[in-house]
Order: C-alpha cells, then structure tokens, then sequence
C-alpha cells in the first residue's frame, strides 16, 4: 500500500504528461485544418498575391508537371510539390484535377499526394471546387466487382477523400453519409443518386460560376437540380 | 433507371472508411486515448479529439454503422462455419483418395476462404474503431461432421 502511494504521483505526471500531448496533438491538427477551410484561405491567397504573380508561366515544364502527375510515383509527387512554387499552373487546373482523378497512386503516396493538394489549393482558388466535384462523383459511381484496378483506386480514393477532410480541403462532412450508404449498398438519399450526380458534373463544366453551393442537400430536396441553376 | 436500383456492397472500401475516418468522422477514439482516459479516471467524452464532422453527421454515420455491424458479425459467423465445415470435410476426403482433390471442390473452398477472409476483416476494422470485442469464433465438432452446404 505504501509503495502505491509512493509511486501514484509519479504515475498522474506520466499521465499529465501524456494528456498534454494529446491536447497539444489536435490543437496543432485543428489549427491547420480552419487554415485551409475556405474563410480563412480567402484571407490567405490575398495576403500572397504577389507570390501568385512572381510565378512562372512555361507551358512545357506545366505539361511535363501534368504527365508526372499521371504516371506518379513517391519521387514525382515530392517534384510537382516543389513545382507549385515556381510554376504557373492556372490554365491547367482542370488537367491536374483529372489526373490526381485518374491515377492509381500507391496508398503510401496519399499523403503527399494530400501535400500536393494543399499548396494547388493555397494558390488557386478554383482548384478545389474541381478536386472536390470530380472525386466525388468518381466515389459514388458503381464499379464492377470483378474490375480488380477500379476497386482499389476507389479504396485509395476513400483514403484521400478523408485526408483531404482532415486538411480542410474538403468541407462537406454530409457527403461521407452518402458515401457510407453507397459502400453499405443502400439505396442513395434525395439529390445524390447517379443520376443527379452527373446532371451535378454536367452543370459545373458548363457554368461560369462555381455552383459547388448548389450541393447543398437542403436546396436540392426543395427545388430540385434544374430549378436550382435557373 | 439504374438509380433506384441498391448500389452493391462494398466492404473493403467501408473498411477503408471507416479506418482512416475512424477518428475525424465517426468521433470513434483511438485505444491509446480510451487507455490513457481510464488511467486518469476521466470520461472519454472530456478528451481530446480531433473529430471535425458534426455532431449530426457523426451520429447519423456512427448509426449506419451500428445498424450493420451485427449483420456483419452474423455473417462472419455463418462463412467462418462454411469454411472450416468444408476444409474439414475436404480434409477427410484427401485421406480416403489418397491426397488428390477435385478441381471444383478446391474452388469451392478457395472462395468460402475468401468470403470468410473479406467479412473478418471488416468486422476486425470495426470492432477496432468501435471498441467492442472481437466475436468468439468456435464450430463445435459435431457442425463439422454435418453434411450441409448452405
């Protein structure tokens, strides 16, 4: 009884100290994460304008940036990562968006690949409106059982779909329930069917304007995809 | 139209899912956390997390969840039976052949293997990120030695 005693403060600081960590941990995480959240990233991009504008435009280096992209591989991403900083890739956006769609990187590589998303998105702002339409219309297509790639482009797509929400990139938390009914095999909610998805796709490439809002599952319960856009 | 038609179910990605969203999405704390909690005589409600869904969203998956998970423990039961009742009876049949195994009866048990692999890693995910135990995983003797094949 007396060596418990004895030993119990030393434990509690142990302790103490583990929880503090814990805590210093997911103050670290959350910070990040509101960084990128698109309030804050407004406030970010004008603070680096003049980063922006130093960038160099180079069609050859920004095509070989795109090809790297689809044939990645760990060494590829840590490149592009560094390209973002010199590169101006505004007329490519959308040919980077279908390539990180497109490509079956290495589970390993999500992380960077999550990396590389960031700095596109710190500097572009229509890169994540792109990103997060395309990623999640090609998680909540069907995909054959039988094609062995798909099913795990799709697995490695759900890890990256996650990471990019940990980051703040991707901010629409209602998406992952219709994810999870999709996995689960149940029927899709109101506004989410394949159908809707792609009339979703559709209007977003032929729409001047961002109609990322129109997701909202409120707006499309109650007036529906075409009364929405008129 | 295929939209009303019930998507097919896809574990290996739930498990995915709910793996690497375990934390962030579903509000689920690590072990580490629920040890550390217990040690400090604290509820794990009052710790750290790093859950960033809302609470709607988080009740709403963490549902979902609970609502499948006994099916799926059912169903790892009844494969696991399958299983081990036609590797055991192929077991005998190789001594009364003398080793050999037909063709069919080898894919047959390939695949029970695999369903059987596929249902006890999601439930291993999930009893994981849920904290609850992992099924117990018995066939009495006697089931072996019956001759069913459902």
């Amino acid at each position: 009884m007396m060596e418990k005693d004895l030993s119990h403060p030393m434990d509690i600081s142990k302790e103490q100290e583990e929880l503090q960590s814990l805590k210093a941990e997911v103050v670290e995480f959350t910070s990040f994460r509101s960084s990128n959240l698109p309030a804050s990233m407004v406030a970010y991009r004008k603070k680096n304008q003049s980063k922006k504008a130093s960038l160099k435009s180079d069609l050859k280096k920004s095509n070989t940036f795109v090809k790297k992209l689809r044939s990645i591989n760990s060494e590829g991403i840590l490149q592009c990562i560094r390209d973002v900083d010199t590169l101006n890739l505004s007329l490519f956006i959308t040919e980077i968006v279908n390539a990180i769609i497109a490509t079956t990187f290495k589970p390993i590589d999500t992380s960077n690949m999550v990396k590389l998303c960031v700095s596109l998105h710190q500097i572009y702002e229509e890169f994540n409106d792109h990103l997060v339409t395309n990623l999640k219309q090609a998680l909540l297509l069907p995909i054959s059982e039988d094609d062995t790639e798909a099913s795990k482009r799709k697995r490695i797509q759900i890890r990256f779909v996650v990471e990019l929400f940990q980051v703040g990139l991707f901010a629409d938390d209602e998406f992952f329930i219709h994810l999870l009914r999709n996995l689960l095999g149940k029927l899709p909610l109101k506004g989410y069917t394949h159908a809707d998805i792609s009339r979703f796709i559709y209007l977003s490439y032929h729409h001047t304007a961002p109609v990322s809002h129109l997701l909202h599952r409120q707006s499309v319960q109650t007036t529906g995809w075409c009364q929405c856009v008129q | 139209m295929s939209s009303n038609r019930p998507p097919p179910l896809d574990l290996l990605g739930l498990g995915t899912l709910v793996k690497y969203g375990s934390e962030v999405l579903f509000g689920y704390q690590s072990r580490k956390v629920v040890d550390l909690a217990s040690r400090l005589n604290k509820p794990l409600s009052s710790m750290p997390s790093k859950q960033s869904s809302s609470v709607k969203v988080k009740d709403e998956l963490c549902g979902l969840i609970n609502q499948s998970y006994d099916s799926f423990v059912a169903e790892l039961m009844h494969v696991h039976k399958l299983y081990r009742t036609k590797e055991s009876r192929i077991e005998k049949d190789k001594l009364i052949h003398g080793g050999s195994l037909s063709e069919a009866r080898q894919t047959e048990l390939e695949q029970a293997k695999k369903q059987y692999d596929k249902y006890l890693s999601i439930v291993t995910i999930l009893s994981e990120s849920m904290g609850e135990q992992m099924p117990l995983l018995e066939v009495p003797v006697a089931a072996l030695n019956v001759d069913d094949d459902t």
